[in-house]
């Protein structure tokens, strides 16, 4: 009767119960903010994709013994049509390629189609000629953004990857947007492809 | 003694300790335990396949001996330093096919893995990864090196778009003058000089590319272009067609000689024909038309015509148009643009795929 009800002797104990919850808090507090970290699964995919469309516009961008640099003669022989959700790949870029083919109506979608079509699994692209509005010298510089292939519209987890192209009046440019080379000017012209896989 | 409270602690003061070491223990094994996952062996293995793709794709590789050293390692595999694949520097994507010879014959497996990197240090001990590296043309593997892929467990896979060299091409009209002949004829001539047949010029076959013809009197009749020969005629005549003329020396008077190089009756190519030259209804219309011509290796091995080849005697390949054509009079020795000025490597699309697994 009465150990219980003394309350003597108990100071000691309470001190050690506190200071042993104190540092379980502790942790317990700390190890909530850490992060977990997570598997690189999903950007593996990415590295892939982007690395593909790297590869592909590089590809295109080399100097072919017969056929010359193609993605330049893809931009040049651009007719200025643009592409959207009811004509997704307009008949715009003919160009006879010894490598590819042609299939006289949009040779770029030919050639990116058989480079893409080696993976094994479904790509959708997009491609975007961006340029500036008018020549060097006149006072309009805002960029402008064609659709030249538009085979839908580009999900959250696609990517894009671009390419700068340089054209002067030598190189026969069709199109009325970028055909604004005065004599010894350059006209640069960012191909931009965006993936996604499907 | 009983009585006596000298020298001994509460037992409150021993209760709230041992609460306290307890909880301190406790601690002790378990903070350590947290940081386990991070400190863990575990590989991320598509970082090992990317960055393998990037060595073999965009590297040409160097070997160095200790006094001399650079990028062509296929030709000398026992000081090789890095292997790459890339053709040169300043284009990545193009493979070379010396580079995927060497590759695909002269290195062993050992070699490879350490020149490579794929492998891991642990401890001092190297684990090495399995892998598997392979060139992929349109569905068929044209080159592989490494292990069956394993049915289950981790594997990563980098994929890149790559042209690869399938062998050489001689082009002539971009860039590389007019065509050449004879200073008395109206024929073109190309020649293979006899000491290229024997370093090999002939192994792959040779394909030459004609191309940006000036055309300025489109033949009559039914043909609205160039046309190049429907008829038969004697070899080493007036004629028309692809002829082949071994050895000899370039003199196109000499009406002698001529081997025609193929029979072409109905949809079939046939061999060793001397009677006939080959007989080809090309139209040539516009000048971004190619003429192509492909002569296998098989045409030169054929043993039993006078079309074997041991080099031992220059080749003249000499080609004749329906509307005529106008060459330079060629002012070198033997006459004729030499194929080897005009042979650039010839390439194709295919991908390259690392997959490497622990």
């Amino acid at each position: 009767m009465k150990l219980i009800n003394d309350e003597r002797g108990q100071l000691h104990t309470i001190e050690g119960l506190a200071a042993a919850v104190l540092m379980i808090a502790t942790i317990f507090f700390v190890t909530q903010g850490v992060m977990v970290i997570t598997p690189q699964t999903e950007l593996s995919l990415d590295v892939q994709l982007k690395q593909l469309g790297s590869d592909a516009l590089t590809v295109l961008d080399a100097d072919d013994p017969l056929d010359g640099i193609l993605l330049k003669k893809y931009v040049a022989a651009w007719n200025g049509t643009e592409a959207n959700i009811t004509h997704p790949v307009p008949n715009s870029t003919d160009v006879n390629s010894h490598q590819f083919g042609s299939d006289g109506m949009n040779d770029l979608n030919h050639s990116l189609y058989l480079l893409l079509n080696q993976t094994q699994r479904d790509v959708l692209y997009n491609v975007d000629f961006v340029y500036q509005n008018g020549s060097s010298s006149s006072s309009n510089n805002d960029l402008n953004t064609s659709h030249v292939i538009m085979k839908g519209f580009p999900p959250d987890n696609s990517i894009a990857v671009s390419r700068l192209v340089t054209l002067h009046r030598g190189d026969n440019i069709v199109s009325p947007q970028l055909n604004t080379v005065e004599d010894l000017d350059l006209k640069v012209v960012e191909v931009r492809l965006i993936l996604w896989w499907v | 003694m009983l009585k006596d409270e000298r020298g001994q602690m509460s037992i409150d003061f021993l209760a709230g300790l041992s609460l306290f070491m307890l909880a301190l223990l406790f601690l002790a094994q378990f903070i350590p335990g947290m940081f386990v996952p991070f400190q863990s062996e575990t590989i991320d293995l598509s970082s090992v396949s990317y960055r393998t793709s990037v060595i073999l794709v965009e590297d040409p590789g160097w070997w160095d001996n200790g006094t001399c050293n650079n990028t062509d390692w296929e030709n000398h595999v026992e000081n090789i330093s890095r292997i790459g694949l890339a053709a040169d520097r300043e284009h990545p994507n193009l493979l070379d096919k010396n580079k995927i010879n060497a590759f695909n014959n002269s290195i062993d497996d050992e070699n490879l893995t350490q020149k490579l990197g794929l492998y891991r240090n642990i401890s001092g001990n190297e684990i090495k990864y399995g892998y598997n590296i392979s060139i992929e043309d349109n569905g068929t593997i044209v080159v592989a090196r490494g292990d069956p892929i394993p049915e289950y467990g981790d594997v990563s896979s980098m994929k890149r778009i790559v042209w690869m060299q399938t062998g050489s091409v001689a082009v002539m009209g971009t860039g590389s003058g007019p065509l050449e002949g004879h200073s008395t004829s109206t024929k073109a001539l190309i020649y293979i000089n006899a000491t290229d047949i024997l370093e090999g010029i002939l192994d792959d076959g040779i394909f030459i590319a004609i191309t940006n013809f000036n055309i300025t009197n489109p033949a009559k009749s039914t043909y609205k272009g160039i046309k190049l020969g429907n008829e038969v005629h004697e070899p080493g005549g007036s004629g028309t067609g692809y002829m082949l003329k071994p050895g000899g020396t370039g003199d196109f008077n000499d009406d002698g000689g001529y081997v025609s190089l193929l029979n072409y009756t109905s949809g079939t190519y046939d061999l060793g024909n001397q009677e006939q030259p080959l007989k080809t209804d090309l139209d040539i219309k516009n000048g971004n038309d190619t003429l192509e011509i492909s002569l296998a290796k098989s045409v030169f091995d054929n043993q039993s015509s006078k079309l074997k080849i041991d080099g031992s005697m220059d080749i003249y390949i000499e080609l004749q148009f329906d509307g005529g054509i106008e060459v330079e009079a060629s002012d070198s020795d033997p006459p004729g643009t030499p194929v080897t000025s005009i042979l650039v490597a010839a390439y194709k699309p295919t991908g390259l795929i690392v997959k490497v697994w622990q």
